[in-house]
C-alpha cells in the first residue's frame, strides 16, 4: 500500500464510503482510516465534513 | 377553476408544471385517491417548493406545507387546499407513504381561462423524487447504478426519505439506508438509517452536506430466504 498517508491523503472517515479504488470497488466503514479514495472524492469528503485528515504518526492503520 | 387530471399514477410523487402561468394564483387545490388503508396521517398530501423552477422563473413564494389530519380508508378521497401567492415554478405534490390511485389538480386564479390553457401536469411522475419505484427484491442491494440512482441536480444540505414497506418475509428485519454522491460514482452512506421488521410506513431525515445523486440501500437481517417489497421517495 501507498504511503500516501505522509504525503497528506489519508483520511479518516466519518461515514461509510462506497468507492473505486485500484483494487476495484471497495467499502469502508466510518472510523477507518483509508489513502486510496479518489481525490476529487476525498477533497469533497473534507469539504462536507465526512472525512478529517490524519496528522502525525499513529493515528490508525492504513486501509 | 382550471382541472387537470393525472389517472394511473403509481409513484409517490408528482410535479406540478405551473412555470407558462401567466396570471396570479390564489389557490391549489388537491385531490386524491388513495388506494391503500390505514395510511398514517403524515402520509397526508403535502405542497412543496421543490426549487427546480427553470432558470427565468421568478416569484414562487409562501407556499405552506398543508396536510390533512386523520387515517383516509382504501379508496377514499382526500383534498387539500393550499394557498399560493402569485406562484410560478415547479412545484411537487407529495405523497409519500402512499399509493395515489388518482390525482386531481385544481388551480385558482384571477383569470380561469388563462390557467385553463397553462396548467398541466408534467409527465406520468417526476422521476427525480423517486428514490426507489415499486420494487421486490429477494437479496441486499442499492440503487446506486447508473439508471438507478437519483440526480437531484446539486448538493443539498437535508433530505427526507419516505418509505413504504409493503411486505416483509424471510427475514427478521431489513434496514434502509440513503446513500449520496457528488459524482455517482463515491458514495457516502448518510447518518440515520431505519429498521423495519414488518410491514409499514415510514420516514427518516438527514442532514449536512448531500451529494447530488442519491441512492437506497437495503439490507436483511438474518435472512432466510428473504423477500421485501418497497417504494421509497425523497423530499
Amino acid at each position: 500500500m501507498t504511503r500516501r498517508k505522509r504525503e497528506g491523503a489519508a483520511v479518516r472517515l466519518l461515514a461509510p464510503v462506497d468507492y473505486e479504488a485500484d483494487g476495484g470497488r471497495r467499502v469502508a466503514e466510518a472510523g477507518e482510516v483509508v489513502a486510496d479514495l479518489p481525490q476529487a472524492f476525498r477533497d469533497w469528503l473534507l469539504s462536507a465534513g465526512l472525512a478529517e485528515e490524519v496528522s502525525g504518526d499513529g493515528d490508525g492503520e492504513l486501509a | 377553476m382550471a382541472t387537470a387530471s393525472w389517472p394511473d399514477l403509481q409513484a409517490c410523487v408528482g410535479t406540478v408544471n405551473l412555470r407558462n402561468v401567466l396570471t396570479e394564483l390564489t389557490g391549489l387545490q388537491l385531490s386524491c385517491v388513495l388506494d391503500r388503508p390505514r395510511v398514517p396521517a403524515s402520509a397526508m398530501p403535502r405542497v412543496i417548493d421543490t426549487g427546480l423552477r427553470e432558470a427565468e422563473v421568478v416569484g414562487l413564494t409562501t407556499i405552506r406545507d398543508d396536510t390533512v389530519t386523520g387515517l383516509p380508508a382504501a379508496g377514499e378521497t382526500r383534498q387539500t387546499t393550499v394557498a399560493l401567492s402569485n406562484a410560478v415554478g415547479d412545484l411537487a405534490v407529495v405523497y409519500p407513504q402512499a399509493i395515489v390511485r388518482s390525482l386531481e389538480l385544481a388551480v385558482a386564479a384571477d383569470s380561469a381561462q388563462r390557467v385553463s390553457r397553462e396548467v398541466g401536469l408534467s409527465g406520468p411522475a417526476y422521476t427525480g423524487m423517486v428514490l426507489a419505484g415499486w420494487r421486490t427484491v429477494t437479496a441486499n442491494g442499492d440503487t446506486k447504478a447508473a439508471g438507478s440512482r437519483l440526480d437531484r441536480g446539486a448538493a443539498t444540505t437535508s433530505a427526507t426519505v419516505y418509505l413504504h414497506l409493503a411486505s416483509l418475509s424471510g427475514a427478521a428485519s431489513v434496514t434502509f439506508a440513503l446513500w449520496h454522491s457528488p459524482d455517482g460514482t463515491s458514495w457516502t452512506q448518510a447518518t440515520n438509517t431505519v429498521t423495519l421488521s414488518a410491514g409499514s410506513a415510514t420516514s427518516f431525515a438527514n442532514s449536512g452536506t448531500l451529494g447530488r445523486y442519491f441512492a437506497l440501500s437495503w439490507t436483511f437481517g438474518s435472512p432466510t430466504s428473504p423477500q421485501a417489497t418497497f417504494l421509497a421517495a425523497v423530499v
